[in-house]
């Protein structure tokens, strides 16, 4: 099990070198001059655009910016935002315990329900409660995210006030405060996770259940609750398991917008401000960490999945 | 007792079957004609021209159909939208702000009191060319680049789908939305960056699938001996290529309307006056409070269309009988 | 061995024993009031091609039939009714008083779970106890069924496992409760024929040792031969002959025993051509009318074509499905 872990660490560093040489490969994008559009465009002054183009090494090669760069990120330096002149690091850290939050409570809020309504579904194929089960999933899943976030705000803020339509509140400061507030934001990312991961588990477990070796274990007299929540689950969990890693991506992507319709400071708003502004050295710093985070989250799929099925380990 | 019956299981075929002699042409495989060189597979529907079975497939398919009836109308609306006779989407009217619907206007008035249905034909137009156009240029792009790493193998085929995953790290949200406002916030600009994020996953799956006609080819190039490979090599591919892709396209396009109202939304697509069905859900959010009616329209609209994108490429699937190999 | 009349109460009585399943609105019955049955330590061989509904005759014992099955008749198993019996009886008994082995051993297993987590489980299930007791067991039934090193196989997992292997692990798992009625379901037709022989000889022994009853269902007449004391042929849903393996084999009674007798390759010279029945098996929903097996018999008489088919008794233990039996008998000796 260790050298498998080892060996999924050794091939994420290929990776997230290709993703690094993307992430900087971004200000090949900016048009025209380069130093001159970040330092402002047309109202950029003369000594704004040198230091720009000072900061951010723009005068020199392409390959040694990109070296210069990779060196700083490697040792937990992301530059300085060009806006507020403070290390992008230390931005993106004081904000990324709200994206989380918001990001970690939908992938909780889609598990507690996608789950059971998976099993449910997947065990009786084809009876009344599948039937609704697909049907409710596939609303759930053509309906466009940020539009429900929309719609349940004019629900539950607007119509009725009963939940508040925008903020944060930290845990530490008022716990139901803090649910209030978030409970939207969840429902919101997390219907359409809910919907996948219950469409993956209804697969997945119909699948298993029409086995022979579930046939076997109820040979032997295994109660019902022993051949699915023991046999049937951990065969049915890699599939899951794997829609669960691609939801996460997912999540993270998804709280640009949740966090911009609610209002709530995290590192999706940060990233926003940054691409409004300009900001490269932001940009590229959110950009690196997210992608740094998600492949992270990927090895920890990868890292279960590998658990659950003992055949992986070997290969 | 009697003869040899009709079991003839695992027994050495050239006893049972008629005549032996192996194929020597192609209609003989066109017409799937006996003889045990015939390779099972073969799908059925190969010895049938591919278009004929597919429309009457897919028509047979009311959901889908209905789907269809509806793009195509919404298409037409919004390519011709200045002939049909509507309002003019940017005519402001100050005296009637945030009106419900009425009979002048179906849609009722927006913030600036410019008529609601207007500008939801018009922003069609803006939003289904973004979304066209992001599956387009990723098309564009992909195609030569999934077949090069499909055929070529080898270190070409491995860089290419490191770069892939690479791209795919990035959820797709923030890649676009960064590309795009790198770029400068415009219709084209969203739709190159959204080509960018789609590229990948068509790579891919074009490479899957060349990779497993390849392999089918050999397997039935040493059996039908005689038969023209390479006639065989392109309907196979044909087949094998375009249905999951044309089938991947027709999905891609829902995602990449909503992906395209996303990014209007937060500000980034097309700028004012002109309106996405994003912006106009943003204008609309703005005044929550005032005129929440106004979410539903260009909301449902999203939806709807997302819906038919989805059902179509379902419709699709169904039809054309693909099967996708992993990638 | 053969037996006559002077019999004790079998331990498995199976009487009018029929299986429909039923999917959107069309009903099928798949066997049609089969009987049969079994004697303590006895061995009987359920023989028929496929489609004859053998498996299905055998599964639904124990219940293990998809839920679109209804079941029908009796099936008295030491006093009990098997059928018609409360899911959680049918629990107590499965695995317990009767087991059963299936013929994929390559897919019977879980791929999740050791090998001695999964036997170790069916033990637990039925007689309590703790871990580790169920473990050493596991290892003993590992032992009987002669797969070497057998504590250190008991934490591997079933893909380290080559097929005959897994089989022996699947006979293990079926007999760690001392079961007094083994159902084996073509346990070797997925085998290798050197693994098949051995497969079979550890049946026999281990029969000999626990003192159970198989119910062998297969194809292969000359596995009957070598493992069985009874046997029951099956042909559309019915049984339409059930003998002592010695009289069966000397002197089949019904035309289609007798056809597939004469079909193994071992019943012709070498060289000469293997003989088959005409025909194929019919499907449930087009019988023939009168004997189902009527148009493929070279002996079918007017009568044969109308008149349905009953099982009687014969001397000597024997049961019959076909009105001209007495004629054949001279006829089709061997």
């Amino acid at each position: 099990m260790l050298t498998f872990i080892l060996r999924r660490i050794a091939a994420l560093i290929p990776l997230l070198f290709i993703v690094s040489v993307i992430v900087f490969g971004l200000v090949l994008l900016v048009p025209g001059d380069a130093a001159v559009t970040l330092a402002g465009g047309d109202q950029a002054t003369p000594d704004r655009v040198a230091q720009v183009q000072h900061d951010l090494g723009l005068d020199k090669p392409f390959l040694s910016q990109y070296g210069a760069w990779l060196g700083n990120v490697v040792h937990g330096d992301f530059g300085r935002s060009l806006y507020s002149e403070q290390p992008v690091v230390s931005e993106i850290w004081d904000r990324f315990p709200v994206t989380l939050q918001i990001a970690g409570g939908a992938l909780f809020f889609g598990l507690l329900f996608g789950i059971p309504l998976g099993i449910i579904s997947g065990i009786r194929p084809r009876s009344v409660a599948d039937r609704a089960v697909v049907i409710g999933t596939s609303a759930a899943i053509a309906m466009p995210s940020f539009w429900l976030a929309l719609i349940l705000i004019l629900n539950f803020a607007v119509y009725r006030n009963i939940l508040p339509s925008r903020g944060f509140v930290k845990f530490s400061e008022s716990p139901w405060e803090w649910f209030r507030h978030l409970l939207l934001p969840w429902i919101t990312l997390g219907v359409l996770t809910a919907a996948t991961i219950a469409r993956q588990m209804r697969g997945a477990l119909a699948d298993v259940m029409a086995s022979d070796h579930i046939r076997t274990s109820r040979s032997v007299g295994l109660p019902p609750a022993k051949v699915v929540g023991k046999h049937g689950l951990k065969n049915a969990s890699a599939p899951v398991l794997t829609v669960v890693g691609l939801q996460v991506a997912y999540l993270i992507g998804g709280t640009v917008i949740v966090e911009s319709i609610f209002g709530i400071a995290g590192l999706g708003t940060y990233v926003l401000t940054a691409v409004g502004r300009n900001d490269l050295p932001a940009i590229q710093g959110s950009v690196m960490f997210i992608a740094i985070l998600t492949v992270l989250v990927n090895l920890v799929v990868d890292i279960a999945y590998a658990f659950t099925n003992p055949k992986v380990r070997v290969e | 007792m009697s003869d040899w019956g009709s079991r003839s299981g695992d027994v050495d075929p050239f006893l049972t079957s008629g005549d032996n002699r192996p194929l020597d042409s192609t209609s003989e495989i066109e017409r799937g004609t006996e003889g045990f060189w015939t390779p099972s597979s073969l799908p059925s529907h190969d010895t049938v021209p591919a278009h004929v079975g597919f429309w009457k497939r897919f028509r047979r398919n009311k959901v889908a159909m209905a789907a269809a009836i509806y793009l195509v109308l919404l298409i037409l609306a919004a390519l011709f939208s200045k002939h049909i006779g509507l309002q003019d989407p940017n005519a402001q009217n100050l005296e009637q702000i945030n009106h419900t619907p009425s009979g002048a206007h179906w849609f009722g008035q927006d913030d600036l009191g410019r008529d609601v249905f207007a500008r939801v034909i018009y922003g069609a137009r803006i939003s289904l060319e973004a979304a066209f156009l992001a599956v387009a240029l990723a098309l564009i792009v992909a195609i030569p680049l999934g077949l090069l790493a499909g055929f070529l193998g080898g270190w070409v085929d491995q860089t290419l789908m490191r770069i892939s995953d690479a791209f795919q790290v990035i959820p797709a949200l923030v890649l676009a939305l960064v590309i795009s406002g790198i770029l400068g916030p415009s219709t084209t600009n969203v739709a190159i960056a959204l080509a960018i994020v789609f590229a990948p996953g068509f790579i891919r799956l074009i490479r899957g699938q060349v990779i497993g006609v390849r392999e089918e080819t050999y397997v039935e190039a040493s059996r039908s001996v005689g038969a023209k490979p390479l006639f065989i090599i392109r309907k196979r591919i044909l087949h094998n290529i375009a249905s999951p892709l044309i089938v991947q396209a027709a999905v891609t396009a829902g995602f990449a309307l909503l992906a395209e109202a996303s990014l209007s939304f937060l500000g980034l697509g097309v700028q004012p006056p002109a309106a996405s069905w994003g912006t106009m859900l943003s204008r609309a959010f703005a005044q929550v409070y005032q005129a929440g009616w106004l979410l539903w329209i260009p909301g449902g609209a999203i939806a709807i269309t997302v819906l038919a994108f989805n059902l179509i490429g379902d419709g699709l699937r169904d039809a054309l009988g693909t099967e996708t190999r992993g990638a | 061995m053969s037996t006559n009349g002077t019999t004790p109460t079998p331990l498995l009585d199976v009487t009018d024993l029929s299986v429909a399943f039923t999917s959107h609105k069309d009903t099928v019955t798949v066997v049609d009031r089969v009987s049969f049955s079994v004697r303590t330590g006895e061995t009987l061989g359920i023989v028929g091609e496929s489609g004859s509904g053998k498996t299905v005759s055998s599964l639904a014992l124990l219940g293990l039939l998809p839920r679109s099955a209804t079941i029908t008749g009796s099936a008295r198993f030491d006093g009990i009714d098997l059928v018609g019996i409360s899911d959680r009886k049918m629990r107590e008994v499965r695995g317990n008083e009767i087991s059963v082995i299936f013929q994929e051993p390559m897919t019977s297993l879980d791929p999740s779970f050791t090998v001695g987590n999964q036997l170790g489980e069916a033990y637990r299930n039925h007689r309590g106890g703790s871990k580790k007791a169920a473990l050493d067991r596991a290892a003993e039934m590992l032992r009987l069924v002669g797969i070497p090193e057998p504590q250190r196989r008991l934490g591997e997992y079933p893909h380290s496992f080559s097929g005959g292997m897994r089989q022996r692990v699947m006979i293990a798992m079926a007999l760690i409760c001392s079961p007094r009625l083994l159902i084996a379901d073509e346990p070797t037709t997925a085998l290798d024929v050197t693994i098949q022989s051995q497969i079979l000889e550890l049946l026999k022994s281990l029969q000999a040792e626990i003192g159970m009853a198989i119910i062998f269902v297969t194809h292969d007449l000359g596995v009957v031969a070598s493992v069985c004391d009874q046997v029951a042929v099956m042909y559309a849903g019915q049984v339409i002959e059930q003998s002592p393996v010695d009289d069966f084999f000397s002197q089949p009674l019904h035309p289609y025993g007798a056809g597939l007798l004469d079909s193994m390759p071992q019943s012709v010279a070498k060289g000469e051509r293997l003989r088959m029945i005409a025909g194929t098996v019919p499907p449930p929903s087009g019988l023939p009318v009168g004997c189902r097996f009527n148009p493929r018999c070279q002996f079918c008489v007017e009568a044969c074509t109308t008149t349905p088919q009953v099982l009687e008794t014969v001397g000597g233990g024997r049961t019959v499905r076909c009105m001209r039996h007495a004629d054949l008998t001279s006829g089709v000796t061997r």
